[in-house]
């Protein structure tokens, strides 16, 4: 054995025997780390099949907002035109009233 | 539950049909084993409750593949040696040790040994510690761990195979060269304090 052998061995030996830090309980707080990452991994993402519904479902929602929004466009389009009209009474009982001759 | 009286077998069953309860309970029992090996191989910029997180949840999620061949403080041992090696490797080499990156404890050490003065005194095993963990840091991974587990835990050849998952040739020769390396370090260490 070459004499840089011996002395890294005895190098390697000292460092053997230097005292290691006492192992206490595992904290609290690693544990309830540890068990969450492990339940969301139990847990992934929804699979294709639900995610499609959901998608699905997303679709149909966002398809009747715009419808609900297109006819409400309409509607307010055709509320503008009376109001230029200006024999169109606002009221309709003012107007029944003067189809049926109360009002002169 | 009682750490001493714990029915590992019955415990993993439990583990495997997801029993949280249960999992505490094997995290208790196993920590006092996967901190040892974490604090062995810790590489310097990871804190070692991250390290032992990610052993039990490498241990949680790959329970199935755990068939009882072995004891599982074996298998166990096994991960926490891979994610510790997983994690070293991703670490950058550090640069060449110099002797002024000793210090004057761990420099009085390395003019003893120049000065050939025999075993180093048992109340300098902390600064030769420190000094073997600085000779380390400048090997790569492997050469790092197989020093460790044969030098420091004084573990076996059979032992380092089981546990790395290496052949024995392969642990023998990383041994070799990693003992080469730290040797020619060393040299230079005792060189530069004695020119």
């Amino acid at each position: 054995m070459s004499h840089i052998d011996r002395q890294l061995d005895q190098l390697l030996r000292a460092a053997a025997r230097a005292p290691r830090p006492e192992v206490g309980p595992m904290s609290f707080a690693t544990q309830t780390r540890t068990l969450a990452a492990w339940r969301a991994a139990r847990n992934p993402l929804p699979e294709f099949g639900s995610l499609l519904a959901w998608r699905t479902g997303l679709a149909t929602a966002f398809g009747t907002a715009l419808v609900a929004v297109g006819v409400s466009f309409a509607a307010s389009r055709e509320i503008d035109a009376d109001v230029n009209d200006p024999y169109v009474f606002s009221d309709p009982r003012v107007s029944v009233a003067m189809s049926t001759g109360w009002i002169q | 539950m009682d750490q001493a009286e714990l029915d590992v077998e019955a415990c993993v069953a439990r583990v495997r049909g997801g029993d949280e309860d249960a999992a505490r309970c094997l995290m208790e029992h196993l920590y006092p084993l996967v901190v040892k090996i974490v604090r062995a191989h810790l590489p310097r910029r990871t804190a070692e409750e991250d390290l032992v997180q990610a052993v039990f949840a490498k241990v949680f999620t790959r329970l199935d593949q755990f068939r009882g061949e072995v004891p599982l403080a074996h298998w166990v041992s096994r991960v926490a040696v891979n994610t510790c090696f997983n994690e070293l490797n991703r670490e950058r080499v550090r640069p060449e040790l110099r002797h002024a990156d000793l210090s004057e404890a761990e420099s009085e050490i390395i003019q003893n040994m120049a000065a050939d003065t025999g075993e180093v005194p048992g109340e300098q095993a902390l600064e030769a510690r420190e000094i073997v963990e600085k000779l380390l840091a400048d090997l790569s991974p492997a050469d790092r761990l197989v020093i460790t587990l044969l030098h420091l835990e004084g573990r076996s050849v059979e032992d380092i195979r089981q546990v790395t998952g290496w052949s024995t040739p392969l642990v023998k020769v990383r041994a070799f060269r990693a003992r080469q390396k730290m040797k020619q370090r060393l040299k230079l260490l005792l060189r530069e304090n004695h020119p």
